[in-house]
């Protein structure tokens, strides 16, 4: 297993992409962008879109919950677990 | 006490005494019965009443979802003063025109929303924070018996906040007897009783909200409160309406087109729900046609009333999957609190086959809007023709009156768009651009897309800005669904030959861009 991206790049370009895209400033790789109202529904094709392009893998929105993917954290290890897979 | 059946709050107070372990409201792994509900509710409305707050008082509450959120709205009326809901998710400075526009004797938060609601309010203003102990230790001191009610039906039970084309948002005052007229008719409608489980999705800040309460508190029946955070994850919203066993859905069109894009949908998911309503803005008839063949044993209803005439006006049962993608099911015809007829260009009431501006009449149309006799004499005038008598709103929403005798709404005849379900007032949003200091010039237009309406504003600004930084800085006026997605910066703006803003050429433009 080897891991194509390293976790801090993924997590700065989800931030650039969502701060530009939902209007708003995330203060920390803690922030919880699903409670803060950052993501909303129709943000999130986009975030998923983004994903699958920029790091070439398939995301399967139906297994995503708000437990597990609500932080730029959260969602970078996602990411960095699929495309090391 | 006179007129008790017919104030809200009293829904409450009948299941309580009908059925008091019946759960009331239940919000993550948290619930509350009927009796306990009423308890707390009384408890409340006399702790509000000791604040000085009674009969002609707004009572503000500022809460993210939770079973607190129906709390505070009960013990706001069983004080009898009329609540005011604010969204704990929008910019200090629109809470603040806000809470200036209904100056409130009380403010209702809790822990969570306390920092922002201090942000936004005179110190003269009385604060009740749920949660913090020595407020929680009052109320629980207090009788747990129903305080003192002057409230009649025609006394406002709540003013709703909508988008207002000046610049500040215009609240609008509906009465007891308005909702309960509402709630009746749900209830008798599509036979709910309290066997149902309904959902409340909508914030408690929009008006859609309060059909699910109040037709659920009507019928004793269970009331289901969607988590903010379910919206975005549509696997885990199927689970949570299983898992809390609900039997009536209602939503705005976006977020039901949103579960249908993502592939959730299948056969065997949410069992028991019946009936499923979508109101607020027009549901694309593809993902509609998605969710009819899907389930073709649920009942799937378009609701449609603006937040002026109570939240219902007009409905359509929808019998058959959509066969036409490019054409939206009509609102139908009216509730049986409301009375809708359309009037033509040249004065007339429209006949099948004719378009016009949606009128609405009956027992629903509300009081008006509040400290603004210029806009509610606009907007709520004397019935000019026959019948129904009274008072009539005029929506200007642009109806076709079909040949079925059911109305089709074709579009606005002003700059109000949906989006997201929100009403939105263009005017609104670029009086919030024009009050940025280096924004010399501002128009905002609505395109439509498959998924709904967009946004998109095109500015003239003094010195070079980016759009970035333009949205930043709307972003601290108006709420997140109120800034344009698209910002284009132009040297001018292009006129019309009289002179206005040419917005025909700048939509033409843009979209042409896209």
């Amino acid at each position: 297993m080897s891991q194509k991206y390293n976790i801090q790049k993924i997590e700065s370009s989800l931030k650039s992409f969502l701060e530009k895209e939902t209007k708003s400033v995330i203060a920390s790789r803690d922030t919880d962008l699903v409670k803060k109202g950052i993501i909303s529904s129709l943000d999130m094709f986009l975030l998923i879109e983004f994903i699958e392009k920029k790091f070439k893998v398939s995301v399967d929105i139906t297994t995503l919950n708000p437990e597990n993917f609500n932080s730029l954290r959260s969602i970078a290890a996602h990411i960095a677990l699929w495309t090391s897979i | 006490m006179r007129n008790m059946a017919h104030l809200v709050q009293q829904y409450i107070d009948r299941n309580a005494r009908q059925n008091p372990k019946k759960t009331a409201v239940v919000f993550n792994d948290e619930s509350i019965t009927y009796k306990d509900l009423e308890e707390y509710t009384n408890q409340l409305g006399r702790v509000l009443k000791k604040a000085g707050v009674g009969k002609g008082d707004r009572v503000c509450f500022c809460l993210y979802k939770s079973i607190n959120s129906i709390k505070a709205i009960f013990g706001i009326l069983k004080a009898d003063a009329s609540y005011v809901p604010l969204d704990a998710f929008s910019p200090a400075a629109r809470l603040k025109k806000i809470t200036q526009d209904a100056e409130p004797k009380v403010l209702v938060c809790d822990t969570d929303t306390m920092a922002l609601v201090k942000s936004i309010i005179p110190v003269s203003v009385t604060v009740v924070c749920l949660g913090k102990k020595r407020v929680d230790d009052s109320i629980l001191a207090e009788k747990k018996i129903s305080p003192s009610c002057t409230n009649t039906p025609e006394d406002v039970a709540y003013i709703f906040y909508t988008s207002g084309s000046t610049g500040t948002p215009k609240g609008v005052m509906i009465t007891h007897r308005n909702l309960n007229g509402c709630a009746d008719w749900a209830v008798r409608e599509f036979g709910i009783t309290k066997k149902d489980t309904l959902s409340s999705h909508p914030p408690f800040h929009f008006d859609l909200s309060t059909f699910d309460i109040y037709a659920c508190f009507k019928a004793g029946a269970t009331l289901v409160i969607v988590p903010e955070k379910f919206s975005v994850f549509p696997g885990a919203l199927l689970d949570y309406i299983e898992h809390h066993s609900m039997t009536i859905w209602n939503s705005v069109p976006s977020l039901l087109s949103y579960v249908a894009r993502s592939g959730v949908l299948t056969k065997d998911r949410i069992p028991l729900v019946k009936k499923i309503f979508f109101n607020g803005e027009v549901f694309s008839p593809k993902y509609l046609a998605q969710w009819m063949t899907m389930y073709p044993k649920k009942e799937f209803v378009n609701m449609y009333g603006p937040t002026e005439a109570t939240v219902q006006c007009s409905f359509y049962r929808i019998k058959r999957v959509p066969k036409n993608l490019k054409k939206p099911v009509p609102i139908g015809k009216s509730c049986s609190n409301a009375k809708i007829f359309a009037v033509t260009v040249d004065g007339k009431i429209a006949r099948p086959g004719q378009r016009g501006e949606l009128y609405i009449g009956g027992s629903g149309v509300g009081r008006g809007y509040w400290r603004n006799r210029e806009k509610t004499k606009e907007s709520f005038v004397q019935n000019p023709f026959a019948a129904p008598k009274g008072i009539v709103y005029k929506t200007g929403d642009f109806v076709l009156y079909n040949k079925n005798k059911e109305y089709e709404f074709l579009g606005r005849i002003d700059h109000q768009v949906k989006h997201m379900g929100y009403r939105i007032e263009l005017g609104e949003v670029e009086s919030a651009l024009l009050s940025i200091s280096y924004i010399k010039e501002a128009i905002v237009v609505a395109y439509e897309k498959e998924t709904g309406n967009e946004l998109a504003a095109f500015v003239v600004t003094s010195g070079k800005r980016s759009a970035a930084s333009i949205i930043a800085d709307l972003r601290t006026i108006v709420p997140a669904y109120m800034v344009p997605g698209k910002v284009l910066m132009l040297p001018s703006l292009p006129k019309t030959s009289t002179g206005k803003t040419d917005r025909v050429t700048l939509k033409e433009q843009y979209v042409a861009k896209v």
